[in-house]
């Protein structure tokens, strides 16, 4: 029911999102532009249209959705794995790790790193810091979490100060792009950017709700957990891997967007508990809806200027989120 | 199933933790390990259930080497219920013991009859049954151990092996967990504080201090002023209880005596 609910507010955030702009479009031309390239249906509408749904709009609208859902999945599992509350990409080394990747592209130029662009730069740093990070965080075969957390801030800290550095170093125009990037952005978007990340987050999604059980199991501790039979540090490597897989893929594309792998998991368990079989769904396609929502606003609250996704996130996301803590959670039963 | 653990030891950075423990629990017993703090009963107890490796030394479930077992074959045998280990989010009783069916299921298994049933047999003698929809976070401390108690008896082995069950829980609570323990068909071993649940409700006891087994046997045979002396340095007296009619111990600070100091083994009942 609930994920009926939300497949259908995924749907019309789509359409929503595809026809907003500086032309409008209404909403049939956006389905039946759909219609044309997916089932070689008849042109039905002028060229223009077709070629801004087609082209610009549709993959820049897919492409939030998959971000969105791919950065809520990946809250979801940190949360889980280092028993915090306030996991997220960032908190593990990957988000900054990947910054730092992509503003040394536009500081120090794509040639200082072979020829690297930003956005395997910054995947590159992303791996490399969540490397880093489990590396650092690894006791006795096993990843606990105080120490897991440590790690990441403690890399995440050091990563920051090269990053910071190099902004120091850098010309009024670059900062531009590093504030840019640092706040993310999925405008630009094409439809190449889409099948690896779809898969990896379809592949990964279908992987985790069939862990969902043993994900629950985490929330009793490493200890508790070997004693169900899981073999802990070998998940959680898993499960870790996983996460810096999606969110690296994610993050090197639309730069660092905060708060939805933080925001969109706690909204998921205030609505359906904390059952990792609810969850993940749930956070996927709560992520799925929110940032092409969020993206929407970005182009649409200061025209023509977009302003950064990232700012959008946390300016609706974080007053919502209070408003919520102020008024749920406080039910001892639930049905 | 007997469990047994032949000559462990446990050695952490060094530090001798457990020095040559022997335990034997036949099957269905309930047997008990108590010692003063840091005397190795916890670690001991995790080599029991894999958390810990045991420098040297074996242990045996049944006919099986622990150590030799997969994780998941050993959580089929031995399931634990640890110090209060609820966590920062919401899960309802009935997820909670849910998680005692992982090591039953394979990857993409799905939840059959049988998990339903052993999840609802296990809220049933746990008594918390009409707890299933309540969020673990709004019990009390003595109804959340019950649930971790259902968590272990949904996993439907053979063995249980508990971490000082009843700390921090007021006396009818301790008393109705005890009560639950000795009423299970399960080889259940527990580490203890209190000795006088452990007189009360233990057929076996094993004693330790500074990482040693010094004494074990049968709970009245254990459980004796001179032992408790030795172990504790407290003086005890050691009684009927009128309303159970099983062993009650009363403690003072050791009894002045010309040579206590050295000689523990002095008479100290009064």
């Amino acid at each position: 029911m609930l994920l009926g609910i939300l497949l259908l507010g995924v749907v019309v955030v789509l359409t929503l999102s595809v026809t907003t702009g500086t032309v409008a479009i209404s909403p049939q031309y956006v389905w039946s532009s759909i219609a044309t390239h997916l089932i070689g249906q008849p042109v039905a509408i002028p060229a223009a249209e077709d070629q801004i749904v087609w082209s610009v709009r549709l993959p820049r609208t897919m492409l939030g959705i998959l971000v969105g859902a791919a950065l809520a999945v990946a809250g979801t599992v940190i949360q889980a794995v280092v028993r915090n509350p306030l996991g997220d990409p960032y908190l593990i080394g990957i988000v900054p790790g990947a910054g730092l990747g992509a503003v040394m592209v536009i500081v120090l130029g794509s040639g200082a790193l072979g020829g690297l662009s930003i956005t395997a730069a910054a995947f590159a740093g992303a791996v490399i810091a969540f490397v880093a990070t489990f590396a650092l965080g690894r006791q006795q075969g096993r990843w606990p979490a105080t120490r897991l957390v440590l790690a990441g801030v403690a890399i995440g800290y050091l990563i920051s100060a090269f990053t910071f550095f190099l902004q120091t170093v850098a010309t009024p125009g670059q900062l531009q792009r590093v504030l840019f990037w640092t706040l993310g952005s999925v405008s630009g978007a094409t439809w190449e950017d889409l099948p690896a990340l779809a898969i990896t987050v379809a592949l990964g999604m279908l992987w985790l709700v069939a862990n969902g059980r043993r994900l629950n199991s985490l929330a009793g501790g490493s200890e508790l957990a070997g004693s169900l039979g899981i073999n802990v540090g070998r998940f959680q490597l898993q499960l870790m891997a996983l996460v810096a897989l999606m969110t690296g893929a994610v993050v090197a594309v639309v730069g660092g967007i905060g708060f939805v792998g933080l925001m969109i998991p706690h909204l998921a368990r205030l609505l359906v508990g904390a059952d990792h079989r609810r969850v993940l769904p749930v956070s996927l396609l709560g992520g799925a809806l929110f940032l092409p929502l969020a993206d929407i606003v970005a182009r649409t609250v200061l025209p023509p200027t977009e302003i950064p996704i990232g700012v959008v996130t946390a300016a609706v996301g974080a007053p919502f989120f209070i408003w919520l803590l102020a008024g749920l959670g406080r039910g001892g039963e639930r049905a | 199933m007997r469990v047994h653990a032949e000559q462990v030891s446990v050695e952490i950075d060094g530090a001798h933790i457990v020095e040559f423990a022997t335990l034997t629990a036949s099957s269905g017993s309930l047997v008990g390990i108590i010692g003063p703090n840091g005397s190795g009963k916890t670690s001991l107890l995790k080599t029991l259930y894999r958390a810990v490796r045991p420098s040297s030394g074996s242990v045996w479930m049944g006919d099986a080497d622990l150590w030799r077992l997969s994780a998941r074959e050993s959580a089929l045998r031995a399931s634990v219920v640890l110090q209060d280990d609820s966590s920062e989010f919401a899960f309802t009783v009935r997820e909670t013991v849910e998680t005692g069916r992982v090591p039953h299921k394979r990857l993409f298994e799905r939840t059959g009859e049988s998990d339903n049933e052993a999840v609802e047999q296990a809220l049933q003698t746990a008594g918390v049954i009409g707890l299933a929809n309540r969020l673990l976070g709004t019990l009390s401390g003595g109804e959340r151990q019950r649930v971790f108690i259902a968590r272990a008896l949904a996993q439907c082995a053979p063995v249980m092996i508990l971490d000082e069950p009843t700390n921090h829980l007021d006396i009818a609570a301790q008393i109705d967990l005890m009560e639950l323990l000795s009423s299970l068909p399960l080889t259940v071993i527990t580490a203890l504080h209190d000795l006088n649940l452990a007189a009360a409700y233990c057929d076996q006891l094993y004693v330790m201090a500074a990482g040693r087994v010094i004494a074990h046997g049968p709970t009245a045979d254990v459980l004796t002023p001179t032992t408790i002396e030795q172990v504790y340095g407290v003086a005890a007296h050691c009684g009927i209880n009128p309303l159970t009619g099983r062993t009650a111990i009363t403690f003072s600070p050791r009894l002045p005596h010309p040579l206590s100091n050295k000689n523990h083994t002095e008479k100290a009942q009064p």
